[in-house]
Order: C-alpha cells, then structure tokens, then sequence
C-alpha cells in the first residue's frame, strides 16, 4: 500500500520535472533549432537572447509588470482581507465570494472582456492595463494567504500598541505588519510569479509595446522553432525558483539566528 | 465624584446577547479594584470598553469627570496588561519600555532615562537588549507591567495577567504587583476568576455574574457578609440554607431552627429567605454559641489540613471543616451536636 502511493508518488513528481529537465539544457544546446537531448553545450543562445532587444524588452516589461502588480494587489488585498476577517457586516459573504470570483470565472473570459473595454479606455498595450487586469486575476490568492495570516494573529498585540499610544495605522505599520511580515512577504511573492507567467491575459491586451515575456515566446514558437526560446523558459523558471529561493534561505537564516 | 465612575454600562452583541448588563462601578483614585467572577460574567468586556477597544451599548465611563467614550484607545493614556502579556517579538525589552514614549515623541534621552528606571523598577535592567521571548514567563510579565506603566498611565488595567504562570511563581508575582502598585500608586483594575487572587491582592473586589455586578466592597466583607447567593458561594466553600423570615427578622430553617445572624432582615415575616454559613465556623459542642443544631454524619472528606463532614438535616446538607486535630474520633453515622456565633452568619435578601 505504502509503496503504491510512494511509487505513485514519484511518478507525479518526475510528471512534473520532466519539462524542466528538458528546457534547461536545451537552451545550453549548441543546435540551431530545438532539439533534445542536445548535441553539444554552450551559452551562444543566452548571448543570443540578451543582445536581442524583441527578446530583453519583454523580460523588462515582465518585471515591471509583475513587481507594480504584486504592489497593487497588496495594498488592494490587505485592507480588504482586514475586513474580512475582522468584522462582520452585511453582505459580508456576498463581497467573499466577489473577492474570489477571478479564482472561478475562465481566464480567457476575462481576457476578451478585458480586450474590449481597456481599448475604449484607452489601457491596451500599457502597463496600468496590464497591472490592472493581473491585480484582479492575482488577488484572490493573495487575499487568502493575507486572510489566513490574519486569522492566526492575536490581536492583543494591535491592541496594547494601541493602548500605548498608536494610532490605529500606526500600529498595523510598527506591530501587525513587522510580525505578520513573512505572510505579507509569501502573499507577494506568489502575486508576482503568478502576474510573471500569466499568458492568457497578456496575449490579449499587452499587444507589442508592453509584450510580456510568455506573450513573446507565445509568438516566437507560433513563427519558427527558435531555440531561444528555451533560454526565454528556463529564466522564466529561473525566476520563479529565485524569488520562493530567496524567502526559504531567509526563513533557514532567520530559524539558526533564533536559535 | 470618584476618579473612575462606570454608569450604568451595556453592551450587547450582534447576537442579541448582553454581555454587560448595567454595570455601575466607582473607582477613587490609587485605588487597586479586582473584577472578579465566572469566564462570560461580562468582566472582561467592561475592561475593554474601559481600555476603548469595546464601545458601550450604553452608559457612560468618566475619567476624572470626563466620559471618554468618544475618546479612541490611543488617546486614553490607560495602560493595559495582557494575560499572554503582548509583548512585540521583534523589538527588544527596552524598545518595548520606550514603545510608548516614542509615541508620545518625547526626546530621545528623557526616553532611554525613563525606561532605564521603569527597569530597574521591575528589577530587570540585566535584561534591557534581551529579546522578550528569551525571558521567562514572570519576566515578560514584569516588562508588560514595565511597557504598560512607563508613560504614567491614568488607569492601569490587568486582564488575568497570571493566568498562563505556575502557582508558585503565580504567588511571587501577586507580591510583586502590589509592590509596583503602592511605589507608583496607580489606579488599578485586576481582572480575575481566581478568588484567591482577588482576596490577597484588591483593596475592593466587584463580583461579576452574568453581565452584572453581585457586590462591590472590601475582600472580607465580601468573604464575611455575601449580599448574593452567587457571592456566598463563588467565594470559598459555604453553606447556604433556605428558611422563612420570622418577625424579629431572623431565620427559620427547617431542621435548623431559628438562626440568629449579624444581621437582621426587614423583609415580611413568613417570605423566603437565606443564610449563609462558613463551613469552618461551625463547631461541635455548644458552648455558649447561639445557633445550635445536631446531626447526622454522612460523610468524611479529609483535605490533609482539614476534615470536611457532611450531614444531612431536613432537606439540607450541612458542611462543617474542622482543622484535622479535631477531627479524630468522627464516624460516618455518628449524631453531632454542633453549633456557631451569629457573627459567622449572614442573611441573604431574595433580590427582585
């Protein structure tokens, strides 16, 4: 029994790996197109991608677009997980659900709704466009982690900060958001890689000015089977595994510290 | 006009439930207050719309003559001790102290000055740059003390600061709270379900049952001179018999006879009434005491220290604690005759 699941088990995780393992190397092929296993290694396709500006334009549109994300979801989210949590008032489970309708409603409904309407506003192929439309796909996850954060503090904390003389805001700033800063760090952390490789969204409405990177490599692997697209993947994954990298090797530091 | 005056306090819930239902209080200045009943007796509540986290559903808290129920928390300038003290994990010991000074934007060294002797005070200036979760459990209970005195808070309110302590540091700490509170002389509120704390600890004790104060006075007057039957028997073991009031206002119990008591009663004669008895002031033997009454044992509980016997006459139970010197020489079946002085006996009114 314990084996089956264990086996099992191992498939899934290869399952899942197994793009990885293949991505990686190729984009230190030395093939011109793609092609796996690899017939030698070299990094002529990383050199390739950074002095390519269609390919270093939408990894710099990418970040911008993903960090003003993760920076608007936050302060969109925090208030609203706040009150959430905290108090109960009328149409309480009404707004819950409207706070996780994203997480439901197909993205691809979302990307023809916003295509329509962002062009009478004049927000398709811009930046705020494209922030805009992944705050609302990335708020319900942030404002579940925000939410379960907030559940598990004791608000005695706010409250003697309180007592002591801080101002309601005050003390959110100097006590509630110090202590709860590892929740608010995950929250955004997940917002920005979620905002990063969101594709759907972006095909729509990022356009060519403001070009994410999964947009361009949608549209590189559409023309030709250009191997640099490889290198597109695995800095995509790269990222990913730099950002939740970081705040584990901070978590590891912070428990020796403490101990 | 009292420092502290609670008028006629509410506060009910979405629910529909009042948690505090017209509580009226007055605290004098310096004065060390203990609210003191059963967990939902509405004392915690009352001490939050005091500390301004809870607003009333009605009723008025003045400050020195002031109400301050529009008055934010932040502005009260009331201290309060938390039962799991509150102390912020990530700021050391004396930014904790200096927490509530910085607030107030006093001067970097009027800061570090104070909070230097609000340490010393708690005796834990060693542990100025030590992390609150480093200390132990009574010393982080000594820096809330610290944090929540150092800005000379107008009222000091304690929610079961003891509560998470063992019983022995539990009694140090109780010495220790006292102490602070006659070197600074702050009006204190001592919210607690532990009886005993309450009588070693209060100058006054306000017995909470049911969002309602039972009885407001000093601890053994509480202990001596029950107005409630809830009071008798929340505070230590008691014997509380129903019998019917006679006309030179005492009472007759049935199997007990007429009891004198310390007090009189000017209710009807013939209406219920109840007195209460301390198990430890009933004595064998009579010897000149007033109220005399001979049972039955039924049964021997032996506490180490004393002998608890129980007897039955008419429908009551009768608890009598002897120290357990005495107790030898006491069967189960055995006829007793016991009596006690009418100065051990209170006659409780029937309230409404």
């Amino acid at each position: 029994m314990w084996a089956t699941f264990l086996a099992l088990g191992l498939i899934v995780a290869i399952f899942v790996a197994l793009p990885i393992a293949v991505v990686v190397p190729m984009s230190f092929s030395t093939s011109p197109s793609l092609e796996f296993p690899p017939p030698a290694y070299s990094i002529g396709h990383y050199i390739q991608f950074f002095h390519d500006v269609t390919w270093t334009g939408p990894l710099i549109n990418s970040s911008v677009i993903a960090t003003g994300t993760a920076l608007l979801t936050m302060i969109l989210i925090t208030p609203a997980a706040f009150a959430m949590v905290r108090h109960d008032f009328r149409g309480r489970s009404l707004l819950n659900i409207v706070l996780l309708m994203p997480l439901i409603v197909p993205h691809i409904v979302m990307a023809v709704g916003y295509f329509t309407y962002f062009a009478r506003l004049g927000l398709l192929q811009t930046y705020l466009g494209v922030i805009l439309a992944h705050a609302c796909l990335t708020s319900p996850v942030a404002f579940l982690t925000v939410s379960a954060g907030l559940k598990g503090f004791d608000r005695s904390y706010e409250r003697a900060a309180q007592s002591l003389g801080a101002p309601p805001f005050v003390a959110f700033l100097v006590v509630t958001f110090p202590i709860l800063r590892a929740t608010f760090l995950v929250s955004a952390m997940l917002t920005f890689v979620q905002s990063f490789d969101e594709t759907t969204v972006a095909l729509f409405i990022s356009g060519r000015d403001v070009a994410t990177l999964p947009k361009r490599m949608f549209d590189a692997i559409r023309l030709q089977a250009d191997p640099v697209i490889s290198v597109a993947s695995a800095l995509l994954f790269g990222i990913v595994v730099l950002v939740f990298g970081i705040s584990l090797i901070r978590q590891f530091l912070l428990r020796r510290v403490a101990r | 006009m009292s420092y502290l005056s609670l008028q006629e306090l509410r506060k009910s819930y979405s629910g529909g439930s009042l948690a505090v239902d017209g509580v009226s209080l007055d605290i004098e200045k310096g004065e060390f207050v203990t609210f003191l009943g059963p967990s939902g007796s509405g004392k915690t509540s009352t001490l939050m719309m005091i500390a301004g986290f809870e607003s009333p559903t009605a009723g008025h808290i003045l400050l020195a003559g002031r109400a301050i129920e529009p008055i934010p928390a932040h502005k009260r300038n009331i201290g309060i001790v938390f039962q799991n003290y509150a102390l912020f994990p990530h700021m050391s010991v004396a930014r904790n102290v200096g927490f509530p000074l910085r607030m107030r934007r006093r001067p970097k060294r009027e800061i570090a000055d104070r909070v230097t002797k609000m340490l010393s005070v708690v005796d834990l200036s060693d542990y100025a740059d030590a992390e609150p979760r480093r200390l132990s459990g009574g010393q982080q209970q000594r820096v809330a003390l610290a944090r929540a005195l150092v800005f000379r808070p107008d009222v000091l309110l304690l929610d079961e600061p003891l509560g998470a302590l063992d019983k022995n540091l539990r009694e140090q700490m109780q010495i220790e709270i006292r102490r602070i509170h006659s070197e600074l002389g702050v009006t204190t509120i001592y919210v607690t379900h532990d009886q005993t704390e309450a009588m070693t600890m209060s100058d006054r004790i306000a017995v909470f049952n049911a969002g309602k104060v039972e009885q407001v006075d000093v601890p053994l007057a509480i202990y001596n001179r029950p107005m409630t039957e809830f009071v008798a028997n929340f505070l230590g073991d008691n014997n509380v018999f129903e019998g019917s009031v006679t006309a030179d206002g005492r009472v007759d119990v049935v199997g007990l006879g007429v009891i004198t008591a310390d007090n009189a009663i000017s209710q009807l004669p013939g209406t219920k009434a109840k007195v209460a008895v301390r198990p430890e002031s009933i004595r064998p033997g009579v010897e000149g005491r007033a109220n005399t009454a001979t049972i039955a044992v039924q049964g021997i509980v032996n506490h180490g220290d004393s002998v608890l016997l129980f007897a039955a006459t008419g429908k009551n139970t009768v608890k009598v604690r002897l120290p357990a010197s005495e107790a030898a020489g006491f069967a189960i079946g055995q006829t007793v005759t016991v009596s006690w002085q009418p100065e051990h006996v209170h006659i409780i009114g029937t309230r409404g």
